[in-house]
């Protein structure tokens, strides 16, 4: 039981991980804490089911509101990566634009999803990269007082989430689970089954007599390892790398050795949002549903994840994130309510509230942020 | 006497344009159809938590994301009150906004320490733990099902209990309610409270180093925010008569941030026509939505969407805020009603400050390395050394800014040096700023009103007029470089008697050399009258030698180099080679 619940701890951290990596890297770029990329992750999932349709029904304007968003998204996004030649560069970002934003509606709901989801990456990168552009840059520019930042940051994040909800409808959309490939779908495992097949066929792969772990999942744990690999080696080896560090400590500095600051904090968020989209596609498949208001909740643990392992810092928002995971997998485990109903007389018991920690998972969590903001500031992690 | 009449005809002006709103607000049920006064009660109730957000948002400028948890509070102990304890409303209104009150007090007393990202987060956190604790707690809070069965509102003199349709009882009692905090705060802002509001806002060190307990008065905000909210909270419960806890998520209080930024922020016109349009623009919204079968969160796209582009393009909202404290000052700032006891007379001789080996790192770089200086009684120290040898730690040291890790600070023989900024200050130490510190928005005048104790308006004429601002209404955004810096100084030196030292931080720094002069023959004037002991950073020998220093102190890698009169350190080899390197030796 308890083993079981550790494990789906660590999976819930790989994911969570992967939304932390791009709160990190706006905090640590653009100093803002971008309230947005959890509801840009959800958006990214939610292309992806337009593109793929995996057995939901989607409602009849969806198709064209998707088709908007990212097609505006691919325009900006494109745009950030291009040189500094102003006429053609727009030319070509406003024809990438319109050729997402034909081919989303003209495909949507008719792609294998492997190609929805190579598709889906960029294009949830691009929506990242909108919302720095549009946003966050300007205020930037001008200077503006943080508070308006973090306004704005929290404003994005509800315009995008209720277009999200007028586009999808408030209901959870659940995918039909025969559309899905078989080693997605974890069922119950006959005797005699080989481990290779039983990991293929049926989803699941037997770790123990009594353990196991469901392929989605070790998949995701596969998948976080290669993408903070990557993101490693990256950090280590690349110039591109070199040039964001530097326009995060010193953008004056930054600009005066004639590193295209803006234009390197919007590949910043570009990173971060192609990572969040992988941790979006993985969240929407775990889930085997779509539902827009999930951006939210997981956004707060996103970000409290990130303000437990230190703000700023990769490290921190990874090991952040698996003590996240692991706290709100394990806390329901702990029997709370029983040891304060031995402690307590009866009739005291009846006006508590309910201490069943399932009840309070997320609130452990941001309990235990308000915690470290109180007592470490910093995190567990400088950066 | 042309601008008297002038200033007597926009007070009537004035007046009658409040006469007129209030006329309006009064006829308004009598002449609207019932959705409208429904519609209105809505946008008076949206006023309240405007006016109330505004005092910690829009004065202090502490981003509060947990508005919706302090509604929710004075909502549900609303709720409880009338239903469990039967007790009538207009009792439970005090009691519900200080239910709020003592909640805003006690998230304030750990999170007003920290910066304004962590405060944003840790009351976005308190919003939600507030959400989740009612959910949870049955047996108070009616749990996840919300709570129900609120008795309808009896007031005393009138037979029936108010109606919800169509909401004219409710529509007058938010009424006056409004007018109540809108009086308030407004008087509230014209307070010294209201000024240190504004300091904080504008920087917490210049409000420091004025001696204003900005703890304290970020707590008393947050308080006065926090009971406000509440009392949304307690008409929020009246008019429904049941509540539940998914109303009081981030929706919400994204929703009332953005009445601030429409309206106008820090402004109280402003915020209450932000929510006379939002709050009936909301509920037209909805209406529409609900009787097309539209999904209700378009609403909240259009609020949002409109929060996002007035940031982006109308920053400072339809009404933006023009503060002055002016016309109230003159009569409140009497300094026979507010005497500042500074008692520079304590001694005529002996030191007055005494610096003793203090040592302060940052990282691996000592700056200061055990540096001691003695300041005697109305002498002025000049302190030159080359850039980074740790000058302007050292005023930070002094004035409590930074802490040492090492050595004593006295003042007079008390030791300074472990007591809080503010208190420092109180005690009679003075400062002004190498960078530009004055507050861009408000007028030259203004600005020194603002960090002043109990002084005179022709003391701050006085002032200006010395320090070269002939101006004293012009905005201090379109003062030049020069005048800038002057008006900091003119603030320091607007009332000499709060100061025992002053430490003044490059105080030519970027003037031109009238301009600079223009300060020193004020700063001298001031020296000779009131026998101030100071001391100046500053590299511009001419302006010290002007000036008349008793003694220059040469600060190098944290220590002193060499002291002495003027003269000896201007003529003094090791001086001139630290200065200009070596090679002017030898031309």
């Amino acid at each position: 039981m308890i083993i079981d619940l550790f494990i789906n701890g660590l999976v819930q951290g790989s994911l969570l991980a992967l939304i932390c990596i791009g709160y990190s890297l706006a905090y640590g770029t653009a100093k803002v804490i971008n309230f947005a990329h959890a509801d840009v992750m959800i958006a990214g999932g939610g292309y992806l089911v337009l593109l793929w349709s995996g057995g939901t029904a989607t409602p009849e304007y969806a198709p064209l509101f998707m088709s908007m968003l990212f097609g505006f998204a691919a325009y900006l996004g494109v745009l950030t990566w291009l040189s500094e030649n102003k006429v053609l560069q727009n030319l070509v970002a406003l024809g990438i634009g319109l050729a997402t934003f034909v081919a989303t509606f003209v495909f949507s709901g008719r792609m294998p999803f492997a190609l929805a989801a190579l598709l889906a990456i960029p294009l949830t990168a691009g929506l990242a990269v909108a919302t720095f552009r549009g946003v966050y840059l300007p205020l930037l520019r001008r200077d503006a007082p943080r508070a308006s930042v973090l306004l704005a940051a929290l404003g994005v994040s509800i315009a995008l989430e209720s277009y999200l909800l007028v586009t999808w409808g408030s209901e959870r959309r659940v995918f039909a689970a025969n559309r899905l490939p078989s080693w997605m779908n974890a069922e119950a495992v006959p005797e005699g089954v080989s481990r290779w097949q039983a990991a293929c066929q049926y989803g699941v792969l037997p770790l123990t007599r009594s353990h196991s772990i469901p392929t989605l999942d070790l998949l995701i744990v596969i998948i976080f390892l290669a993408v903070v690999t990557g993101l490693g080696l990256f950090f280590r080896l690349s110039r591109a790398a070199d040039a964001i560090v530097a326009s995060a400590d010193a953008p004056m500095a930054a600009r005066a050795c004639g590193i295209p600051v803006e234009r390197v904090l919007g590949q910043a968020f570009f990173i971060g949002g192609a990572i969040a989209s992988i941790g979006g596609t993985l969240y929407v498949l775990r889930s085997k549903s779509l539902d827009p208001m999930a951006g939210f909740s997981p956004g707060i643990l996103a970000f409290a994840a990130c303000v437990l392992g230190g703000i700023g810092s990769l490290r921190g928002a990874v090991v952040g994130a698996f003590l996240t995971g692991l706290i709100t997998s394990l806390a329901p485990a702990i029997p709370l309510d029983q040891w304060v109903r031995a402690c307590l007389p009866v009739n005291w018991v009846e006006f508590l509230p309910s201490l069943s920690l399932s009840d309070w998972s997320y609130g452990v969590v941001y309990a235990l942020m308000i915690l470290i903001i109180l007592f470490k500031p910093e995190g567990l992690f400088k950066r | 006497m042309k601008e008297l009449l002038s200033c007597m005809a926009q007070r009537q002006r004035v007046w009658t344009a409040h006469l007129l709103v209030c006329i309006a607000v009064l006829a308004f049920p009598l002449v609207a159809t019932r959705g409208m006064v429904s519609l209105g009660f809505v946008s008076l109730q949206y006023a309240l938590f405007a006016l109330g957000l505004n005092v910690i948002v829009g004065w202090t400028g502490l981003l509060d994301l947990g508005a919706a948890g302090f509604v929710a509070i004075g909502a549900y102990s609303t709720a409880i009150l009338l239903t469990q304890f039967g007790l009538p409303p207009l009792a439970v209104l005090p009691m519900s906004c200080l239910v709020g009150f003592i909640a805003g007090i006690l998230l304030g007393l750990p999170t007003l320490r920290h910066r304004l990202d962590y405060f944003a987060i840790l009351t976005l956190g308190f919003a939600e733990l507030v959400a989740l604790g009612i959910r949870n707690w049955g047996p108070i809070t009616g749990g996840s099902f919300g709570y129900s069965g609120i008795p309808a509102t009896h007031l005393p003199f009138l037979v029936a209990p108010l109606r919800a349709v169509p909401p004219t009882g409710f529509y007058y009692l938010a009424a006056s309610m409004v007018a109540a905090i809108y009086l308030f705060v407004a008087w509230l802002r014209s307070t010294s409270l209201g000024r240190h509001f504004h300091v904080i806002k504008h920087s917490e060190t210049v409000g420091q180093v004025y001696g204003i307990n900005i703890y304290a008065v970020k707590l008393a905000a947050f308080g006065i925010s926090a009971s406000i909210l509440a009392a949304g909270g307690f008409f929020w419960t009246i008019y429904q008569r049941s509540i539940i806890w998914t109303e009081f998520n981030v929706l919400l209080s994204c929703l009332l941030l953005s009445l601030l930024v429409v309206g106008g922020m820090g402004n109280p016109k402003g915020v209450v026509l932000g929510a006379a349009i939002i709050g009936s623009l909301s509920e037209l919204i909805r209406r529409f939505l609900t009787s097309a079968g539209l999904p209700q969160n378009i609403r909240f796209l259009i609020f949002s969407l409109a929060l996002v582009s007035f940031i982006l393009l109308k920053p400072s909202g339809l009404v933006p805020d023009r503060p002055s404290w002016l016309p109230r000052l003159r009569r409140r700032l009497d300094p026979q009603r507010h005497p500042v006891s500074v008692d520079r007379n304590v001694s005529t001789t002996g030191a007055v400050l005494e610096v003793r080996q203090v040592v302060k790192s940052f990282g691996g770089v000592r700056a200061l390395d055990g540096f001691s200086l003695t300041v005697e009684e109305g002498t002025c120290v000049a302190l030159i050394g080359p850039n980074g040898s740790g000058k302007t730690t050292l005023l930070n040291l002094i004035n409590g800014l930074i802490r040492a890790e090492g050595g004593t600070i006295l003042l007079r023989g008390k030791r300074i040096d472990t007591l809080a900024p503010f208190r420092i200050a109180r005690l009679g130490i003075g400062r002004s700023f190498q960078d530009l510190s004055v507050c861009e928005e408000l007028t030259a005048e203004d600005n020194v009103y603002l960090t002043a104790g109990g002084i005179l308006p022709a003391q701050v004429d006085g002032v200006l007029r010395q320090f070269g601002i002939s101006d004293g209404h012009v905005n201090c955004a379109s003062l030049p470089y020069g005048a800038k810096k002057s008006l900091d100084l003119a603030r320091v030196f607007v009332d000499p008697t709060r100061w025992s030292l002053v430490l003044l931080d490059e105080p030519t720094a970027g003037l031109t050399q009238f301009e600079a002069m223009d300060v020193v023959r004020s700063l001298a004037a001031l020296r000779k009258q009131e026998k101030l002991s100071m001391v100046v950073v500053s590299h511009d020998s001419m302006f010290l030698e002007a000036l008349g220093v008793d003694r220059v102190v040469v600060i190098h890698r944290g220590l002193v180099y060499k002291a002495g009169s003027f003269s000896t350190i201007r003529n003094d080899k090791d001086v001139q080679r630290l200065f200009w390197g070596d090679n002017r030796e030898k031309t």
